[in-house]
């Protein structure tokens, strides 16, 4: 699948922006700035309001493309911090996604699939506790599991690593690199290191630095 | 192509209410709507207030008992007590009064939540998922606090009177099942109706204009406190307005 940017301009700062996007490989966005790729992202997601141009899946326009409600089941999207509802538990807010996603699925079946994920990310949380007690990096590695949760057919990684410490990083790196052969990935990153040494792609936004206004 | 925030922020107002009103229409259908977060504000809303609406409703029933009892002293109290009872705390103040305490404690609350939520990205979150961040935050919330203030309204109105009795006895041996005959004899259906009638329209003004301010937050957290205040303001003013406009129309009618 392609995701084309076509002239798009976007609140979050894209002016007048054209892009074509690879989704089906492992597609690194590389942009030091971090705030030109998050923008990207929630362009794609329907996050950001678009004043002008367009958004295109495979020649699908964004809002046709998402109009069965459904995206997260379509682009896997994790933020770059862990953000949780706080007004839920852990457990809830794992399976919001979910039961929006896989109503059918009965208690037991969310369970083990619960437990699978957060096995492969080494958490050990108690998931009845709120989010706010736990640390950046486990709610961090808490929004991968959610969202691998609802198997999607991309995954869209906004900066993977940040707020993780040095254990985190690499039990990440050691997941991300077995869902490679699974997930096709568009990630947006800061480490160019990283992405020479993992993306089938890299797109370099430096070279795109007109288009976005800081 | 039309984004979804860029119709909603274009419209403002009008156009929130329009897709509220949809997806409550579809709530039936919808999976968005979480029964959790009706029950949760119904318990905050209501049972939570249960305290603070005796204590007003005991206080404001006897005081009208009170000074209805000191102006009619030379007249004989007789049916006028009731009367003004009626009149003053089930056509009004039940309404009126109970309408205050739902904007301080829930329209401030949830203004603050949502206004927060939006601040911390969580209504991003909600929407990256493709759940409609009204279906679920919003709608949930109006039908709790409109069953909330439902049921504190005609809480109210019962304490009041219980209260109107107790402070009765102040002044004479009148009998309970005396002062509740007395009172029914009074009581007519359209004033039930009316408090009814007013009561939701008061749990919908302040459901709706506190979930509107608290999702118009942008980024900032200073935001929070302004968007709060306003709903709180807009909230008393919208409530009174339609008070006076429903009580207008029964006046008319009946």
């Amino acid at each position: 699948m392609i995701v084309k940017f076509d002239s798009v301009s976007s609140r979050a700062g894209l002016c007048n922006f054209s892009l074509s996007i690879p989704l089906d490989q492992v597609t690194l966005l590389y942009d030091p700035s971090k705030i030109f790729s998050a923008s990207i992202l929630r362009a794609m997601l329907g996050l950001d309001e678009i004043y002008s141009g367009n958004i295109y899946y495979d020649g699908i326009d964004l809002d046709q493309y998402f109009a069965d409600g459904v995206q997260t089941s379509k682009l896997g999207y994790v933020f770059d911090e862990g953000i949780m509802l706080s007004n839920l538990s852990l457990q809830e807010n794992l399976l919001l996604p979910l039961h929006w996603v896989k109503p059918e699925l009965d208690t037991a079946q969310s369970d083990a699939l619960i437990s699978h994920w957060m096995e492969l990310f080494e958490l050990k949380l108690d998931l009845k506790q709120r989010p706010e007690l736990c640390r950046p990096g486990q709610l961090k590695l808490l929004g991968f599991v959610r969202t691998l949760l609802v198997n999607p057919n991309y995954l869209l990684l906004d900066d993977p690593f940040y707020l993780l410490n040095k254990l985190e990083r690499e039990i990440l790196y050691r997941v991300i690199k077995q869902l490679k052969a699974s997930y096709p990935m568009l990630i947006a990153s800061i480490d160019d290191e990283f992405g020479a040494g993992f993306a089938d792609a890299i797109i370099d936004l430096s070279s795109f630095q007109d288009n976005f206004s800081y | 192509m039309t984004n979804k925030r860029q119709k909603k922020s274009g419209a403002g107002f009008f156009l929130f209410l329009a897709v509220t009103l949809r997806e409550a229409f579809r709530a039936k259908s919808n999976r968005q709507m979480s029964s959790m977060v009706v029950f949760r504000q119904i318990l905050f809303t209501g049972y939570e207030a249960l305290p603070l609406i005796s204590f007003l409703a005991l206080a404001i029933g006897g005081l009208v008992i009170l000074q209805g009892s000191n102006l009619l002293q030379d007249f004989g109290q007789g049916i006028w007590v009731h009367i003004i009872l009626v009149t003053v705390v089930v056509n009004e103040l039940s309404g009126i009064l109970t309408a205050l305490v739902v904007i301080a404690r829930s329209g401030t609350a949830i203004s603050t939540e949502l206004g927060n939520m939006r601040v911390r990205r969580e209504i991003d979150l909600v929407e990256s998922f493709g759940i409609s961040p009204i279906g679920y935050l919003v709608v949930s919330r109006i039908l709790g606090v409109v069953i909330a203030t439902t049921v504190l309204v005609l809480y109210f109105n019962l304490v009041a009177v219980l209260g109107g009795w107790l402070f009765t006895r102040m002044f004479n041996q009148l009998d309970f099942r005396t002062f509740i005959s007395g009172f029914l004899s009074v009581l007519k259906f359209s004033h039930v109706i009316s408090a009814v009638i007013k009561s939701i329209c008061f749990g919908l003004i302040i459901s709706t204009v506190s979930t509107y301010q608290g999702l118009s937050v942008q980024r900032a957290s200073t935001e929070v406190p302004q968007r709060t205040i306003k709903a709180v303001v807009i909230s008393i003013f919208a409530v009174i307005l339609v008070d006076m406009l429903i009580t207008w129309l029964f006046w008319v009618l009946l």
